[in-house]
């Protein structure tokens, strides 16, 4: 007895003073720089460069006697020479090529490199340099080619064409972009140009290596001495390549996603780089530069009067080192930049990319605008498709709804409680044992049946299709029979590791026959699908996730079809995947749109599917992060993202919870998830006063559909984000290019609270033009700066809209958007003060591809002429066309007219060669309402005022 | 809103039907006055043109004026259904392409023609479950009526005991009473100083067990946890910070013998000790033996609490041992044994009190339902005792205690009678387990549906007489 107590008493003191492990991201299990041999080592050769100064020797040059120039397809190409320690050359192959857009494409590859690695290797891994990153990011074609004139120097070649310059130096090797007479981008400025050429163990390890420069180091050429990395074989030894990019002028990056950080990018010379390496990265902190689920290698630059765009086309583990060489200022809790108004001889910001192999690929983009980069960079790898209407209302997932009677109380409950909702989802435990394309039949009897009674009210389901099958059952079987599946390193058979349902083999889905296998799965009269028409999909776990591999992901040196190692896809197989189900259910239903929400991506995913930012928590913290990633996708081409609203781990107050969804309603992807140990949360569960907020905030969502399905359209053509950070509609205003807390939405300006307590905001304005309060259009603010004091309660959200524009709503509510599409617009116009307004409407089926096959669409331009005339013409559009015609029967329900003057008791509406009267009713000084004024939407109308 | 006056025939003011209006309300609010004007329901000083109504834009503040169209959102809209039972929707069902049959089986929600007219259908199937329920009921009812008059009997019995019980204790007092006031007539004045020297130990030493006790709990919980960690994590993850965790317990388990609860405080020896020694001395002052010095009764007492608190801190040192061998004196026995015998008494008491005043739901209906029934879901078994534990049983008859019955009431919105199970065994990694379960009217009990909404807490839907009411 007496022993116990004693022990007790120091259980209980150990107990007290050890540390409580703090909930924070497992960053032993992923790689710093300085633990990753490639970028270990070219941080260190940059390092070792730019300590020598100008006294270094650069060891690339371009051999002009082998430069051979077509001006009329656009091309260069040569042999770029890179100096070994005896004078003697390693030839690479260098192409630069003027591409669509005006662009500049530069490759580098090693000549000959598969003879020279010979037999040095055994295994059957392909030798030659990863070359098909950019035939997965790229839509489907290569970029036309565009003439150019040139001048051939003997120190240097200069190509012409459009208003740009690109100044090709041949030694040492350096491009100069110029772009309307002014230096934009320099490619190779500090000397940083690495391409790590084949060499075998011996010559480097040798002290005297004329393969090893002095300025090099080895560190984990051959071996990883990462702890769980150690079995990497690396079997073709060091082959990174990085570059160094320096932006002219320009003081704000932005892009390169996925990171948890700033939307304005940060400096990284005293710290970590950021890393584009997916992973799937359990409770991610905030404000930080880890590698996340998803990699988009491109970088967009904004300056007054230009802006900048790098593609690097590679699909490696990447890092990015930013250097600011700007003046900054901290002034209140924006920073205002003070832009340098004399030219300094380098360039303001430094970029050095380093990849750990491939083929150096990489696309220069130069333009006025932020929006012009985002339509070149949509122009090469494909614009956000046009989503399903379905997709962008509001999704009510959790892990997990158990069984049918489950999903089906909380579709009713939504609709008893008048709340829209568009889709109930099923994460993993639907399936039976989580093998995918099973179900639990226990609680799921018979999934058509239930898909059909969501059917009655337009909803969907959303089942999840994980990349990791359990071993043991006939789907796992058929991949590795098939040899469909991801292989280990000696290529025979499929790899093992473990992921949710235990021992578990992936698909390979960059394998041609994995997308007929794949087809079969989801194909009609399937396990999985059976006849469903509204079962969409969840791809997760994509990056893809292995619980017992090397930094939660595969084993670098596993191999995919055509013998490319892991190493080589990393970053794209996540996309594949996704691809390969987008294909699968276009196969099984040409009809319909599918959606597919992916966790992992890379540049082109915009093309198939949505992303959403993984698991996130219910802190405020993370509130405010989502909408600086959500900038960040939309600013890298990917505008279709969301967050889970509520938080994924842990519960969230009512408050957070109430400000999570004001927020969320703005996210182009909008879904409430939560992990299986929350409390139940759905919006139907709340007390009052808080389901009401919530409510009313879903309410707004829809009304405003018509006005994002219009931005999801001229995205879908034009590449323009859907969330607008505020630089893109004022790339002059140099103030407002740090802010990340508020956003356009076409012209709606939006400041969510995101702040615990918080009553009051500060909105701020870009330009001198007014904004009217969306919910109070009798006021408004007008100045540009900031605005302090707007006040912000908990039922209400800081919205804005910009004088001048035509505001089209839907504001009757319904059951999902299926049941809205017949529903009576609603015009808010706002005129300015040279009595004009402007605005747009774009409607289709919102769920076939007629609007493509057949052209059956209707895209609207709006306008106010001189205070007099409101009217609507079509732009795009037949009547004659079945959807459109069907369209008749929507009508314009009122008009709210803000700023005219004038206007009488009655206005005369025109429409198709008939004119009747509409009563106008005054709602306060200055804003009128024009009722039931009855045009139809699908013909051009005109309101004479 | 007066300015536009649209004139109309008074001939077509009487109307016969207004989509989405009930045939009283046509009648009573639906007409035009006299000069030609709806009124607004809920606020007849706002007036539209009849020609308003129904004209697909929303002018009522409380949606009026627009039964038959989805303009205001909150509106309703009457289906007359005839046939079957009339039925209010809200507007917004009305003219969205979904024949909302379960409320509006004549489909007059949608445009003419849309959907088709199935009161009919219901009206039979509503029939036929109507007449089912009603056996359900009569049958279930008189089944109930059994139920109460056993727990009105139960009760009647516990009362009783009650009274029986609480008569003996009354007994039982005045006859401890008696014997006290005895003792300490031949008692002696030093009781009391002997009662204010110990004072500070005995407070020592309940400090001390408070604290012990909760250590020990604490440990049995994190004991407890590890060991279902130990058990239950996911081998697979790679989770090196659990891995390291399960590892160490695992050395732990081979060092240390688990804890294992016990009734009493680890305290309790040192309790008994100094209660023997102050027994011991307060019979020597009672028998005017005791003596002062190192074997007197001061003596004695500094040498046990010596000795109590070394064995506390484990230090094992020779001690004399106090001396034994007085025996008790007769009146202290029989004291001691009436005390004890009331203290018993008291308990069953106060427990059949507790147990009358406990909540068996509305009239005491479970009072009698101390049975228990078992029904299988899937791969789990779930054992339900109405006013006792509910339990999980797996495919190796391990059971789980979901919890323990709590309360019962009638939910008043859906008449279902919701019986609550709370402080069950905690979840590894996850809250305490608990249930709500939710009964219907029914002949049999029985479980329908067993499902976890959240983590660990369940939803259990049954059928059982004691949910029928009239």
């Amino acid at each position: 007895m007496p022993d116990r107590s004693v022990f007790l008493l120091l259980f209980i003191f150990l107990l007290v003073i050890l540390p409580v492990p703090s909930e924070a991201v497992k960053d032993y299990l992923f790689k710093k720089c300085d633990q990753s041999g490639f970028c270990h080592r070219n941080r260190h050769f940059a390092n070792e460069i730019l300590e020598q100064g100008d006294s270094y020797q650069p060891r690339y040059s371009i051999d002009l006697a082998t430069l051979q120039i077509d001006d009329q397809s656009g091309t260069v190409d040569g042999i770029l020479l890179k100096q070994l320690n005896d004078g003697t050359y390693v030839d690479l192959s260098l192409k630069i090529a003027v591409i669509t857009d005006h662009s500049l494409r530069l490759t580098v590859d090693e000549i000959d490199r598969d003879v020279r690695v010979g037999g040095n290797v055994t295994t059957p891994v392909n030798k030659v340099r990863y070359n098909e990153a950019s035939t997965w990011a790229f839509d489907g074609k290569d970029p036309k080619q565009l003439k150019f004139t040139h001048e051939l120097q003997s120190d240097s070649l200069i190509l012409h064409y459009g208003d740009y310059n690109a100044q090709i130096q041949l030694y040492p090797f350096k491009i100069s972009l110029s772009y309307k007479g002014a230096e934009q981008l320099i490619v190779n400025e500090r000397s940083l140009l690495n391409v790590e050429h084949y060499r075998t163990k011996v010559s480097e390890d040798d002290a005297n290596s004329n393969d090893v420069a002095p300025e090099e180091s080895t560190f984990g050429s051959y071996s990883d001495s990462f702890k769980d990395s150690k079995g990497d074989t690396l079997p073709l030894g060091p082959e990174s390549v990085a570059l160094d990019f320096g932006f002219v002028g320009y003081n704000h990056v932005y892009g390169i996603p996925e990171h948890a950080d700033s939307l304005s990018l940060k400096d990284t010379t005293d710290g970590e780089p950021y890393r584009l390496f997916n992973v799937d990265i359990f409770e991610y902190p905030v404000q930080d530069r880890y590698q996340m689920y998803g990699s988009i290698p491109f970088m967009v630059a904004v300056k007054p009067g230009s802006s900048a765009g790098i593609f690097w086309v590679n699909s490696a583990d990447t890092y990015v080192d930013i250097k600011k060489n700007g003046e900054e200022d901290m002034v209140d809790e924006r920073k205002i930049i003070i832009e340098n108004s004399s030219r300094s001889s380098s360039s303001s910001v430094q970029t050095h990319w380093m990849s750990e192999n491939g083929v150096l690929d990489v696309i220069l983009m130069v333009k006025d605008t932020p929006a012009e980069i985002s339509r070149a960079y949509g122009s090469l790898t494909g614009y956000v498709s046009l989503p399903n209407m379905f997709s962008i209302g509001y999704h009510q997932s959790r892990w997990n709804y158990n069984d049918e009677k489950d999903v089906l109380d909380v579709a009713g409950n939504f609709d008893s409680h008048m709340i829209p909702c568009d889709a109930i989802w099923l994460d993993i435990e639907y399936a039976e044992g989580k093998k995918y394309f099973t179900w639990n039949k226990d609680a799921f009897p018979n999934p058509e049946r239930m898909e059909a009674k969501l059917n009655e009210t337009g909803k969907k389901l959303v089942a999840i299709i994980d990349p990791h099958l359990k071993t043991g059952y006939s789907v796992s079987d058929g991949v590795v029979k098939e040899r469909i599946a991801i292989r280990n390193a000696d290529s025979k058979d499929a790899y093992k590791g473990h992921s949710w349902p235990g021992e578990s083999v992936w698909i390979d889905t960059l394998n041609p026959r994995a997308q007929l296998f794949w087809n079969k799965q989801f194909a009609n009269g399937s396990q999985l699908m059976g006849y469903s028409t509204n079962l969409h999909i969840w791809n997760d776990m994509n990056e893809p996730s292995i619980f017992n591999g090397p930094e939660t992901s595969a084993p670098k040196d596993l191999l995919h079809y055509g013998n490319w190692e892991h190493r080589s896809v990393h970053n794209l197989f996540g996309l594949t995947y996704h691809e390969a189900t987008y294909n699968s259910l276009i196969e099984r239903n040409s009809h319909i749109r599918p959606f597919i929400l992916t966790r992992s991506f890379f540049a082109g995913s915009q093309r198939t599917c949505a992303m959403w930012t993984g698991d996130n928590m219910a802190r405020w913290e993370y509130l405010r992060e989502s909408i600086r990633m959500c900038l960040t996708m939309n600013v890298a081409g990917f505008p279709f993202a969301g967050a889970d609203v509520g938080g994924f781990f842990h519960n969230p107050d009512m408050e957070l919870l109430v400000r999570w969804y004001q927020t969320g309603i703005w996210y182009p992807f909008f879904r409430a998830h939560s992990h299986i140990d929350s409390r139940r949360r759905e919006p139907f569960l709340l007390d009052e006063p808080y389901q009401d907020y919530i409510k009313e905030a879903l309410l707004l969502r829809y009304k405003l559909l018509p006005v994002l399905y219009t931005q999801f359209y001229k995205a879908s053509q034009t590449g323009l984000p859907i969330m607008k950070p505020i630089f893109y509609d004022s790339p002059e205003d140099v103030g407002s290019y740090s802010i990340d807390d508020e956003f356009f939405i076409g012209d709606l300006l939006v400041r969510p609270v995101m702040e615990e307590n918080q009553t009051r905001v500060s909105v701020y304005l870009p330009d001198e033009k007014r904004y009217y309060s969306f919910f109070n259009l009798s006021t408004s603010l007008q100045g540009k700066g900031e605005h302090d004091d707007v006040e912000a309660e908990l039922d209400q959200i800081p919205l804005y809209l910009r004088e001048g524009s035509i505001l089209p709503t839907k504001q009757r509510y319904r059951r999902s958007t299926k049941l809205m599409t017949y529903d009576p617009y609603t015009l808010y116009v706002v005129i300015d003060s040279d009595g004009h307004a402007g605005g747009d409407l774009y409607i289709d089926d919102g769920e076939s591809f007629d609007y493509r096959d057949n052209e059956d669409h209707l895209y609207l331009s709006l306008s106010v002429e001189k205070g007099k005339t409101i009217s609507s013409k079509v732009i795009k559009g037949d009547s004659a066309k079945p959807f459109v015609a069907s369209l008749s029967r929507t009508k314009v329900e009122s008009i709210v007219l803000v700023g005219a003057k004038n206007v009488g008791s009655t206005v005369t509406v025109h429409q198709g060669g008939k004119s009747w009267e509409a009563e106008v009713l005054r709602e306060a000084p200055g804003i009128v309402v024009i009722r039931n004024p009855k045009m139809s939407i699908n013909s051009a109308w005109t309101v004479e005022i | 809103m007066k300015s536009i006056l649209i004139a109309l025939p008074a001939t077509c003011l009487a109307l016969e039907s207004i989509r989405g209006v009930s045939p009283d309300l046509l009648k009573s609010k639906y007409q035009p006055d006299k000069d030609g004007y709806f009124h607004c329901l809920n606020d007849s000083t706002i007036a539209i043109p009849f020609s308003k109504v129904n004209d697909d834009y929303c002018d009522c503040p409380d949606g009026s004026d627009e039964p038959g169209t989805s303009a205001c959102s909150n509106g309703r809209f009457y289906c007359i259904n005839e046939g079957f039972l009339p039925h209010y929707i809200p507007s917004a069902w009305v003219d969205d392409g979904v024949c909302d049959y379960e409320l509006c089986c004549d489909g007059s929600d949608e445009p003419e023609g849309t959907c088709e007219n199935r009161c009919k259908e219901y009206a039979e199937a509503y029939e036929v479950e109507t007449r089912k329920n009603e056996e359900k009921l009569k049958k279930g009812l008189q089944l109930k009526s059994k139920i109460l008059e056993k727990s009105r009997e139960q009760r009647q019995i516990l009362v009783q005991e009650v009274e029986a019980i609480s008569g003996q204790v009354v007994e039982m007092e005045n006859r401890l009473q008696e014997l006290e006031e005895e003792k300490s007539r031949s008692g002696s004045a030093g009781l009391k100083k002997v009662e204010e020297i110990f004072k500070p130990f005995e407070d020592v030493i309940s400090g001390i067990s408070g604290q012990l006790k909760e250590y020990s709990e604490r440990l049995l919980v994190l004991e407890d946890t590890l060991r279902k960690m130990n058990e239950e994590y996911n081998h697979n993850f790679n989770d090196p910070a659990v891995k390291l965790a399960a590892s160490t317990f695992q050395d732990y388990l081979a060092n240390h013998e688990a804890v294992k609860k016990e009734d009493g405080d680890s305290t309790g020896d040192l309790n008994g000790k100094l209660e023997e020694v102050k027994e011991q001395i307060v019979k020597e002052l009672v028998e005017g033996t005791t003596e002062f010095g190192a074997d007197g009764l001061f003596g004695r007492l500094q040498q046990s609490a010596e000795q109590m608190m070394d064995e506390f801190l484990g230090v094992r040192k020779e001690r004399k041992k106090i001396s034994k061998g007085i025996s008790l004196g007769k009146l202290e026995a029989e004291a001691e044994d009436a005390e004890k015998r009331l203290k018993d008494s008291r308990g069953l008491l106060e427990e059949k009190k507790r147990d009358l005043e406990r909540s068996y739901g509305p009239d005491d209906i479970l009072r009698s339902r101390t049975d228990c029934i078992t029904n299988k879901f899937g791969e789990y078994k779930y054992r339900l005792c109405f006013t006792g534990k509910l339990e999980q049983i797996d495919g190796s008859q391990h059971a789980v205690r979901i919890g323990s019955y709590e309360s019962a009431e009638i939910d008043e919105k859906t008449g279902e009678l919701v019986i609550k199970y709370g402080g069950g065994e905690k979840c590894w990694n996850g809250p305490i387990r608990g249930a709500e379960v939710r009964a219907v009217c029914g002949v049999k009990d029985e479980i329908l549906t067993v499902s976890e909404p959240e983590k660990c807490h369940y939803m259990i839907e049954m059928t059982s007489p004691v949910a029928c009411a009239d």
